[in-house]
């Protein structure tokens, strides 16, 4: 173990925080870009053309603000939101600094996830449920969302897994985390053991997001 | 009974405005079976969608015993919605529930206690023998058992209308009589008044007792089934019965001048059809004895639509001429339309 991993041992503890500060960026903006993705995905689906309240207006500017937040690169929204985020959060540095702008960053990207996997339920089956009575948001949650559980739950594996990536960035505000200890010890000290200590608890992390999505994905599908 | 009076409805694309409906305007009677027939889009699948309202019209209005429902609130649009049962052509069967989850759909947020709707699902379940398949998957049905699920389900609230948009046009022939007999059951039995949309003149002829025919969002004729089939007065009309019929056949092998079509100087080619609902006297016999006229079938094409005969035959009669001319005499004295075809 120290012969190939001589570093590990004096930073074992301040490996554990920045996994666990790791853990705590995805945790908080995953499920608050989950909910803010689902309903923007949502909204964009049912003001679309045909859609269950078509409204052409609405429409192209959640389109608009989707794309405008897109096309952003992260590095440069952490900057770009500070405001906003001293706004909420009482500070821009630090975890809680770094949780802003993870959301604006993951929610655009989720919610054209959304919008496509919702986009995927035949508008037969909607058809079908208004013509039994159902009301639009009886539509949105019997039929959109309970009948696209497998493409919404592998929606949410590629968000993770980006938003993943975006966590190491937002190091660069002190929110700490595994991509600033990769940096700090790995890159700047040159500990390449420290290196591959965060790729392999990185790439273990994404492999549970997988195969917790892949048993999702699995019970609901049928065919 | 179900009015539609004047309905309208322009839907605007890209490529311009297109005239879905025009002023069209119908009447069904309770216990009906009403065919809409027409080429795809003529516009029938939008007319059956006034009627529940999935497409609103620009002007008319939609009649159901009397009410205008184009003027109902939303609520209570929704409740008027869960007393017209719809079934469509792709089924619409929701892929992540089971048959008898399907059949239940309808029923969420009912006042029925869930003993009853177990009950209610069981029923129709029974009803269209799909009880051992209550809990398999749509996926796992053929075509003809989905069909059967979403009767099931249209009918599990009990509605008075149901609407069948295309119902067995992805189905083969076998598996659509049986749809039919089904169809004609659920009408017979439970007293539902059923519409039916289709582009198969066979759906029709099978068991509408009403029909309309529409063409480019007008409707172009309507009345009795078996009078629309027997005399049928709009070209289009003709152009789908043609599609249905053998006899019209003769017309072209005549432009090829057949050998069949080759007459001798006694003999001549005729079209007989059936324009009345109770023939049913042996009238070629009748010729041969009375008129000493020779009698040859070049072509027959009968049927029965709603226990009437439709159709007629192809004959080349060879007698005298005084005897042709009494012949066809007492053929149209008979209610048969009679068309000489060629003679020499």
């Amino acid at each position: 173990m120290s012969e190939w991993f001589p570093n590990v041992q004096g930073l074992w503890s301040e490996f554990i925080t920045a996994f666990q500060q790791t853990c705590i960026m995805l945790v908080w903006s995953g499920s608050i870009s989950f909910l803010g993705g689902l309903i923007l995905g949502i909204a964009l689906v049912i003001t679309a053309p045909k859609g269950l309240c078509e409204n052409r207006t609405v429409h192209q500017i959640l389109g608009f603000v989707v794309n405008l937040f897109r096309s952003i690169p992260f590095i440069i929204l952490l900057t770009w939101v500070m405001p906003v985020t001293r706004l909420i959060m009482g500070t821009a540095i630090n975890l809680e600094g770094a949780i802003v702008p993870l959301i604006f960053g993951t929610i655009p990207f989720f919610s054209r996830q959304v919008e496509s996997a919702l986009s995927s339920v035949p508008y037969g089956l909607i058809e079908a449920a208004r013509a039994m009575g159902d009301s639009n948001w009886q539509v949105i949650f019997r039929v959109y969302l309970k009948e696209s559980i497998a493409p919404l739950a592998r929606a949410v594996t590629i968000t993770l897994v980006s938003l993943l990536g975006l966590t190491a960035m937002a190091g660069a505000v002190g929110s700490g985390g595994l991509g600033d200890f990769a940096i700090r010890y790995g890159h700047d000290r040159n500990m390449q053991d420290i290196t591959w200590l965060v790729v392999i608890s990185i790439v273990i992390l994404v492999c549970i997001i997988e195969v917790a999505s892949q048993i999702i994905i699995r019970r609901h599908t049928y065919e | 009974m179900i009015e539609l009076q004047n309905i309208s409805k322009t839907f605007s694309t890209k490529s311009g405005d297109v005239r879905a409906l025009q002023n069209v305007s119908l009447q069904i009677e309770d216990r009906d079976i009403f065919g809409i027939i027409g080429f795809s889009g003529a516009g029938k699948s939008t007319l059956v969608r006034c009627i529940n309202q999935l497409e609103k019209p620009d002007q008319g209005k939609v009649l159901i015993n009397g009410q205008n429902i184009l003027s109902l609130k939303n609520r209570e649009l929704r409740k008027a919605r869960k007393k017209i049962g719809m079934i469509f052509q792709s089924f619409n069967l929701m892929p992540s529930r089971t048959i008898a989850q399907n059949v239940a759909y309808p029923l969420k947020g009912s006042q029925l206690s869930a003993q009853e709707k177990e009950e209610r699902v069981k029923s129709m379940l029974q009803l269209v023998e799909l009880e051992d398949k209550a809990d398999a998957r749509p996926h796992q049905l053929s075509g003809g058992q989905k069909q059967r699920a979403a009767i099931a389900r249209a009918l599990v609230s009990h509605p008075d209308i149901l609407l069948c948009d295309e119902a067995t046009s992805a189905l083969d022939p076998i598996t659509t009589r049986g749809i039919l007999k089904l169809l004609r059951k659920v009408n017979e039995e439970l007293g539902i008044t059923l519409v039916i949309i289709t582009h198969q003149m066979e759906v029709v002829k099978e068991i509408c007792r009403h029909a309309a025919i529409m063409e480019n969002g007008i409707c172009i004729e309507s009345g009795e089934t078996f009078d629309i089939f027997s005399s049928p007065k709009h070209e289009v009309t003709r152009r789908f019965l043609n599609t249905a019929t053998n006899l019209q056949k003769i017309d072209e092998l005549i432009e090829e001048n057949a050998e069949l079509t080759k007459l001798s100087d006694d003999e001549i080619l005729v079209r007989l059809t059936f324009t009345n609902k109770e023939t049913t006297q042996p009238l070629l016999y009748e010729l041969t004895k009375r008129f000493d006229c020779c009698v040859n079938i070049a072509f027959a094409d009968i049927e029965y639509v709603q226990g009437s005969p439709i159709g007629g035959s192809v004959v080349i009669l060879k007698g005298d001429p005084e005897a042709l001319e009494k012949s066809l005499k007492f053929l149209e004295e008979s209610s048969i339309r009679v068309e000489v075809l060629s003679h020499v």
